[in-house]
């Protein structure tokens, strides 16, 4: 027994608490988070874990919380600030390791003898590694690794522009306690490190540098005064940051250090957010970094400051518990989502965080399948905002005849709804009843095409409804098919014209290509700005935005959509088109009134009187 | 309804509120979280414009009525009715004073959840 805790030191025993308490508490929640998962999500983990699904989550751990590959793509001083911390302290740990068991030639002892390894023995590897690479060069090197993110991280403190971020992350106060200890324990292990070194006269271009400065500040003059004295109380402060980073981490941002790895291990098994696995949501909220990665790209950080609704929030308040209403102020555009360096699946924790109060379960949906008692090709579905922009629906019929299909218009009076409103605002049960009233007229109609001309009512088509033998298209890609089979013929006019993409049918369903290529098809000049697609504001994932906020994201995102002075903007979706009308100075139509102008050889600009201009600046300055 | 001579004509219930009783604590806390509320008109573009109440007998617009006027919304089938909400905003795109009708159904469904589960559905 004494020589398994040999050498030893009582400052290590801070060191080990802190450690130990780290251990058990993951271990405790490693327990629960694969027990509050669902009978079908244990399942996958069951029969995937022995498969070379793990091999691949091995491989993403690398590369995601070691290297921090996502986050150099985004930005890259943020990724080197990342990578270097958590790449450098784990080359630091693994480096110690190898050296202790080399020149103790013990592979099991207690991990604080490889931690501590330099103040144990400060001199074998010594002095030739000095010069030649050893284990003293790379233990220092990757020290200066650690110290140099470390930098990086206190300038993104006070100054996060620099690090390419317009606003860092606001912390609570034992966040605070848990990044001070950070920020100490690299300084003051150099100080350690270079003490023991300099002491003995070892060490590498770092340490031993140092160390060798520091011992002749105090003596000028040999054995006048020595380094020994301070070596073990320094020893003793790097244990006490190391407690007080280790007590406080899993309480902080930094228990994604380990939660984000399982994290990885369960997705590549293919569980996901849902209801029935909320140990799987618990995981993903420990797993978020808190990197604010999320919040620059989030318009509401302009439109609607000081409310923190952004993803990074948001996940704190529900790992907390905390209780707030921010939830319903997101606008699940996605923007977050899409550069999450961590991949949380933060729209659908979104959903689950707005309780379900069974609405929408209690309205029955009429539609009009196989009216005139034939079954058509195509079942075209406006969606209820379309009803509210009747001009799309009239351009949709057109095109229909015009290009002489056979089809069947299931809503005419606007009472069908998607059910995506309610899956949106929580309401899972009452969304799913009417998935399935619908999915099932659908299939009845025997349609073998269903074309739909609002996102909305896309993405749910897409994503929840089985439809076997039905192909569904969003307007803009039927259209983009008729011209390209000969069906229809669009000419390209001189206007210059800007397209919004809306982020349900560009982020949230994909749809990227075909709008961009019918612009190209009808417009001489595309200023469409290269950013990624913004939200106009008129969101159904926001219940709880006002319309001056509404409104001074729909002009935040119609500046950067103007930039370019195009004539008229161009839009794919109802909501988008009325969200952004009373407050454009320029015309906006979707693509279905741009097509159905071209065909009837009309004016390709609707009329916008005088009259509307100036309400519209009026209301622009109010 | 013995003793009553029958006009030919049914009459309402007495549409005055009664001050002793009436109990607008629900208007008051809606006003709360939804402060634009107070702009309402009471206009029924909303109800007007609104899907659900095509299929139920569901009225959006006379619902904030009562509830604002303090009537009694319990007694009636509203909240069980507002589960027919579609929460598909509408009515919020046509409202001429621009109020969160969406979030207020969602709110008012909230505060009413208890009522609902004790009244049988539609
Ligand atoms: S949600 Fe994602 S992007 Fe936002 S802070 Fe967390 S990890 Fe970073
Ligand atoms: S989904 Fe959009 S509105 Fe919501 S937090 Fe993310 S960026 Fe902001
Ligand atoms: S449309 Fe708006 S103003 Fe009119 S009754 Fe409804 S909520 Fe009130
Ligand atoms: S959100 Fe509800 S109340 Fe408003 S129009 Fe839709 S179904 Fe009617």
């Amino acid at each position: 027994m004494q020589k398994l805790f040999h050498p030893f030191d009582p400052f290590v025993l801070l060191f080990t608490i802190g450690f130990s308490f780290v251990g058990i508490f993951f271990l405790y929640k490693l327990i629960r988070w694969i027990e509050r998962l669902s009978d079908k999500d244990t399942e996958l983990l069951n029969n995937s874990i022995f498969t070379v699904k793990t091999w691949q989550a091995l491989k993403e751990v690398i590369w995601e919380s070691l290297l921090h590959r996502k986050i150099f793509g985004i930005n890259k001083r943020l990724g080197y600030m990342h990578m270097s911390l958590a790449f450098g302290w784990f080359m630091l740990i693994l480096i110690g390791n190898v050296e202790s068991i080399y020149y103790s030639g013990r592979f099991f002892k207690p991990i604080y003898i490889s931690v501590f390894w330099r103040f144990f023995d400060p001199g074998p590897s010594f002095p030739q590694a000095v010069y030649q690479p050893g284990f003293a060069f790379w233990m220092d090197f990757f020290l200066l690794l650690v110290l140099s993110g470390l930098a990086l991280a206190i300038i993104k403190r006070f100054r996060s522009v620099w690090l390419g971020l317009k606003q860092t992350t606001r912390q609570r106060p034992v966040d605070r306690l848990a990044l001070t200890a950070l920020w100490l324990i690299f300084p003051i292990r150099l100080l350690a490190e270079s003490a023991t070194c300099g002491a003995n006269g070892t060490g590498s271009f770092l340490t031993g540098t140092l160390g060798h400065l520091m011992s002749s500040a105090l003596s000028p003059e040999p054995s006048f005064l020595s380094l020994e004295p301070f070596v073990l109380p320094l020893w003793w402060a790097y244990s006490s940051v190391l407690l007080l980073f280790f007590v406080t981490l899993p309480f902080t941002r930094y228990a994604h250090i380990p939660s984000e790895a399982v994290l990885i291990f369960l997705r590549k098994y293919g569980i996901r957010v849902s209801r029935e696995s909320p140990g799987y949501t618990d995981l993903s909220t420990y797993s978020c970094s808190s990197c604010g990665v999320c919040i620059d790209p989030c318009q509401l950080s302009d439109a609607l400051p000081g409310r923190q609704v952004q993803s990074n929030y948001f996940v704190k308040s529900i790992r907390h518990h905390e209780h707030t209403d921010i939830q319903w102020d997101c606008m699940q555009c996605s923007r977050c989502e899409k550069v999450c360096p961590v991949g949380l699946e933060l729209m659908t924790m979104r959903q689950l965080s707005r309780t379900d109060m069974a609405m929408g379960s209690k309205s029955t949906i009429i539609g009009h399948p196989g009216r005139n008692g034939q079954a058509h090709r195509i079942l075209y579905f406006a969606g209820c905002m379309t009803h509210l922009t009747p001009s799309i629906i009239r351009s949709m019929s057109q095109i229909f005849d015009q290009a002489g299909s056979s089809w069947q218009f299931y809503d005419p009076d606007g009472l069908a709804c998607c059910g995506r409103p309610l899956k949106l605002a929580g309401q899972s049960e009452g969304a799913n009843r009417i998935k399935e009233q619908l999915q099932a007229d659908f299939l009845a109609s025997g349609a073998e095409l269903l074309v739909t001309s609002c996102p909305i009512c896309y993405r749910m088509f897409n994503e929840d409804y089985i439809l076997p033998g039905m192909k569904v298209l969003h307007h803009t890609q039927y259209i983009l098919e008729l011209i390209e089979w000969k069906r229809i013929r669009v000419d390209q006019n001189k206007l210059t014209a800007a397209y919004h993409e809306p982020c349900e049918l560009g982020r949230g369903s994909g749809v990227i290509s075909e709008p961009r290529e019918l612009m190209s098809k009808l417009y001489q000049k595309d200023t469409t700005p290269d950013i990624e697609g913004l939200c106009c504001g008129g969101s159904l994932g926001a219940p709880g935005l006002d319309l001056v906020t509404r409104r001074a994201v729909a002009r935040g995102a119609l500046g950067e959509l103007t930039s370019g002075k195009p004539d008229v903007l161009i839009t794919a979706c109802p909501l988008c088109k009325k969200t952004f009308g009373p407050v454009s100075e320029i015309p906006v139509m979707d693509f279905a009134e741009a097509v159905a102008r071209s065909l009837t050889g009309g004016s390709v600009l609707p009329e916008t009187s005088k009259s509307l201009k100036t309400r519209h600046k009026q209301q622009v300055a109010v | 309804m013995a003793g009553k001579k029958n006009f030919g004509f049914e009459r309402h219930a007495g549409r005055q509120i009664d001050l002793d009783h009436a109990d607008n604590s629900l208007a008051t806390e809606l006003a709360e979280v939804v402060s634009a509320w107070s702009a309402c008109i009471s206009c029924g573009s909303c109800a007007a414009t609104c899907p659900a109440g095509q299929n139920v007998g569901f009225n959006f617009r006379r619902l904030h009525y009562k509830i604002k006027l303090s009537l009694e919304v319990e007694t009636d089938n509203y909240p069980s009715l507002l589960t027919s909400c579609l929460l598909c905003g509408k009515c919020q795109l046509v409202c001429p004073r621009g109020i969160p009708t969406r979030y207020l159904s969602i709110q008012i469904m909230q505060k009413t959840k208890h009522y609902a589960e004790v009244i049988p559905p539609v």
